[in-house]
């Protein structure tokens, strides 16, 4: 008898969570997917202290394990092929902010921000209040927006069909100032583009600030992952780490004792970013109030226009 | 300057991670439950697997070898996090669930996911909906319950049974 046989409840769990784990891997099992994994492997095996020097022993076992490669990822992909360009409903976002002082730009048109304001895909904001804004979307992701940052929303997330279909994710593009993305409570990928970088990142809270010459990131929690256009190479960045991406694609982790002038610009940035949980908090309740009241005006409206016999 | 060796050794190295990549995101995620850090622990895992080729009996599963590393790596990443980690036995016996599919594919031919595939064609519309929600989607059973207008207690206890149905049927012989 095996250990197994004594615990027939241990064995469901684990029978449970091996094809739960298969479930989860085979939706991320796309071309592209699985090309990105490879070359991230590859790069880390490259790299660093993975770069040892090919003992003869060690050069030996590559080739017998090489010799007995079955390839199946012919018939994996012939059952795994990406289905992109189809989305369901794409998730739903608000503008949360306390003070005046921003434009929301949309089909050609500017108006001022106003706090409860539905945004779409394809939204350019500036926000110049000495506040944070605050985009709230429906699958719990929260931006915040610095005074004195511009970004376009370029897409929302959207409800996955199959799962064979393309990872959904939101996209948001940041041409200066500060964002603060909170991940923490989402379970959709969210990628910031900066520059001539995308920063990915999934269940995770980081702020970005990008100026002129730099962009700098700094992860509170979870890990992000950065990849520059034209690169194969992916950082990932975790949780109490930063990472300075400078103007001719160098990549600099965990500067704890950044040059003066790095130094000044990462302070004035984080002045910029005034907001904090207590401002959101005031804020949502603010709203949820305004939502009550109203409810209670309509109410009042229908029992008015009831006619008295 | 990299040697011919070395860069032959790299290819070949490759090519076994393309080979085995996903089966060893698929044991990872059963243990982590979800992919992101499932994907750190199968690259961690790979670059040790690489340093150490030369201790690697070639004559064993190369597979089973670094989903051992993996294990490892999943048992250090709880205890760095301060977290509980999945009972020793429990992790044994999806290391042994994982052995038993890739015995499958050796004597049957054919792959776990081309079979799984093929189970989630069974499943009738709502059922396959479900399990797109709460593996691909991370929904909760509350969430799925809205969606689908049941009790969230119904949606766990069909989910158990569709769980039941998955496994019943990867666990067929496949049929020529």
């Amino acid at each position: 008898m095996d250990a197994s046989d004594e615990n027939p409840e241990k064995q469901d769990e684990a029978g449970d969570l091996a094809l739960g784990g298969l479930l989860r891997a085979f939706a991320k099992n796309g071309v592209e997917q699985n090309q990105a994994f490879v070359n991230r492997v590859m790069l880390a095996v490259r790299s660093g202290e993975a770069k040892g020097k090919i003992l003869s022993g060690h050069f030996g076992a590559i080739l017998a394990l090489a010799a007995s490669l079955v390839v199946t990822i012919g018939v994996l992909l012939a059952v795994t092929g990406i289905e992109s360009g189809t989305r369901g409903n794409p998730s739903q976002a608000q503008l949360l902010v306390s003070s005046p002082g921003g434009l929301l730009m949309r089909e050609g048109k500017n108006e001022y921000l106003e706090n409860g304001m539905k945004l779409t895909e394809g939204d350019r904001l500036n926000v110049f209040s000495p506040d944070a804004a605050y985009i709230e979307f429906d699958d719990e992701f929260l931006l915040e927006i610095g005074s004195g940052s511009e970004l376009e929303l370029k897409t929302f997330a959207s409800e996955r069909k199959s799962l064979r279909q393309k990872q959904p994710c939101h996209e948001v593009v940041l041409e200066k100032g500060v964002v603060m993305a909170d991940l923490t409570s989402c379970s959709i990928r969210a990628n910031v583009f900066v520059a001539d970088a995308r920063i990915s990142a999934y269940q995770a809270r980081f702020v970005v600030y990008r100026n002129e010459n730099s962009i700098f990131l700094e992860v509170e929690a979870g890990s992000v992952r950065i990849v520059r256009d034209g690169s194969a190479e992916v950082v990932t960045v975790k949780t109490h780490e930063n990472c300075l991406l400078g103007k001719d694609g160098a990549i600099a982790l965990n500067i704890n004792q950044p040059d003066e002038e790095t130094a000044c610009f990462i302070s004035a940035l984080k002045s910029r970013l005034p907001a904090n949980d207590r401002v959101y908090q005031e804020l949502r309740f603010q709203l949820d109030k305004r939502a009550r009241v109203d409810i209670c005006m309509r109410k009042i409206k229908k029992e008015k226009s009831i006619p008295v016999s | 300057m990299r040697s011919s060796r070395e860069s032959i050794a790299e290819k070949l190295f490759e090519a076994m991670v393309r080979e085995h990549h996903q089966r060893l995101l698929a044991f990872a995620c059963s243990l982590t439950g979800e992919l992101n850090t499932a994907e750190d622990l199968v690259q961690d895992a790979l670059v040790i697997s690489y340093r150490k080729l030369g201790e690697f009996d070639s004559s064993r599963d190369f597979g089973s070898w670094v989903r051992g590393i993996i294990k490892m790596k999943y048992l250090e990443y709880m205890r760095r996090r301060r977290e509980i980690p999945l009972d020793n036995l429990v992790v044994e016996q999806i290391s042994e669930v994982h052995q038993q599919w890739d015995g499958d594919a050796r004597e049957e031919g054919g792959d776990v996911f081309q079979r799984l595939a093929g189970c989630l064609e069974k499943l009738e519309s709502v059922s396959r909906g479900m399990v797109e929600m709460f593996y691909v989607k991370n929904a909760r059973s509350e969430d799925i319950a809205r969606e689908y207008k049941l009790q969230p207690a119904t949606v766990r206890k069909r989910l158990e049974r569709i769980r039941a149905g998955l496994r019943y049927c990867l666990e067929q012989k496949p049929t020529a």
